[in-house]
């Protein structure tokens, strides 16, 4: 953590200086929203999620530990706050977005193409987050666990399953070791 | 990445979630969250106040018959030749009074604290 985010905190935190975490705001807000839209696979929801989730923080902030990063931290609050409301939704939403409907919802006229939001789409929300954390943030799979509240050997087998479920249906053949 | 397999699913995964990256929170972001973030400032600063206010009255209530100056009072009263009615009266009304002032003292102390 760099020294001058570490003094942002501080402020936000002992202080209750809305100026130092506005600037933390403004410098996550784009990877968190980018998280919550690839999760929610919704831009006007996931904005609602963001914005929900930095007040969560705000209000939490005098929880982070200072171990680990302060993006890995707002990324846990993001999914907590995102399950939430994805559990409170979850029949107006999901049933959309289920994977054995995932043709009626997204056209595809190609079903091999390796397209990411059939691919997102294709996956249970956990999945789906580990392999945006993996393979969007580059985060390891201790970094993921710390997000998704799991054991980082059951996020690893989580991943490694879902990729041998990609490489068949999207006809991947030889593309994974 | 240093526990994850390099392998080339992976590659092209990586490549995916990069050439899709999803665009930014629009430019008024921002703005609204510190308005948002304001809004809960003042409700959080009311909801303690209020809770302050009414922690200050039950301990003003609670703790003002232990005061000597009521005991001296309550002797006052006696030598007075007040009726114990009225003398409970009296002290309702100091009761009343110190937690009032209890009540106006906690909320501009709350309200001028910055939560």
């Amino acid at each position: 953590m760099h020294d001058d985010e570490a003094a942002l905190i501080q402020r936000a935190a002992h202080l209750n200086d809305r100026d130092a975490f506005g600037a933390l705001v403004s410098r996550y807000q784009a990877r968190v929203y980018g998280y919550l839209a690839r999760l929610s696979r919704d831009r006007g929801w996931a904005d609602d999620l963001a914005q929900d989730t930095f007040l969560h923080a705000w209000r939490k902030l005098g929880s982070f530990s200072g171990e680990g990063s302060f993006e890995g931290w707002l990324l846990k609050v993001a999914h907590s706050i995102f399950l939430q409301a994805w559990r409170k939704q979850k029949n107006r939403r999901e049933q959309a977005l289920a994977p054995g409907d995932l043709d009626e919802v997204v056209p595809a006229p190609d079903p091999t193409t390796l397209d990411l939001d059939r691919l997102l789409a294709s996956e249970d929300i956990e999945i789906r987050s580990m392999l945006i954390l993996v393979y969007g943030h580059g985060y390891t799979f201790s970094e993921v666990a710390d997000v998704v509240g799991m054991p980082a050997g059951t996020v690893k087998s989580h991943v490694s399953r879902a990729k041998k479920r990609i490489q068949k249906v999207f006809h991947l053949d030889g593309a994974a070791a | 990445m240093n526990d994850k397999a390099n392998d080339a699913l992976d590659q092209r995964l990586v490549s995916l979630f990069a050439d899709n990256s999803p665009p930014g929170p629009d430019a008024t972001f921002h703005r609204r969250f510190m308005s948002r973030l304001d809004q809960d400032r003042r409700r959080r600063r009311w909801i303690v106040g209020v809770a302050g206010s009414l922690g200050a009255v039950v301990a003003s209530v609670n703790l003002l018959p232990a005061q000597p100056v009521l005991g001296r009072l309550a002797a006052f009263v006696q030598d007075s030749g007040v009726s114990a009615t009225g003398a409970l009266q009296g002290s309702g009304i100091i009761w009343a009074a110190s937690a009032a002032i209890a009540l106006v003292a906690s909320c501009v102390l709350v309200a001028s604290h910055d939560y």
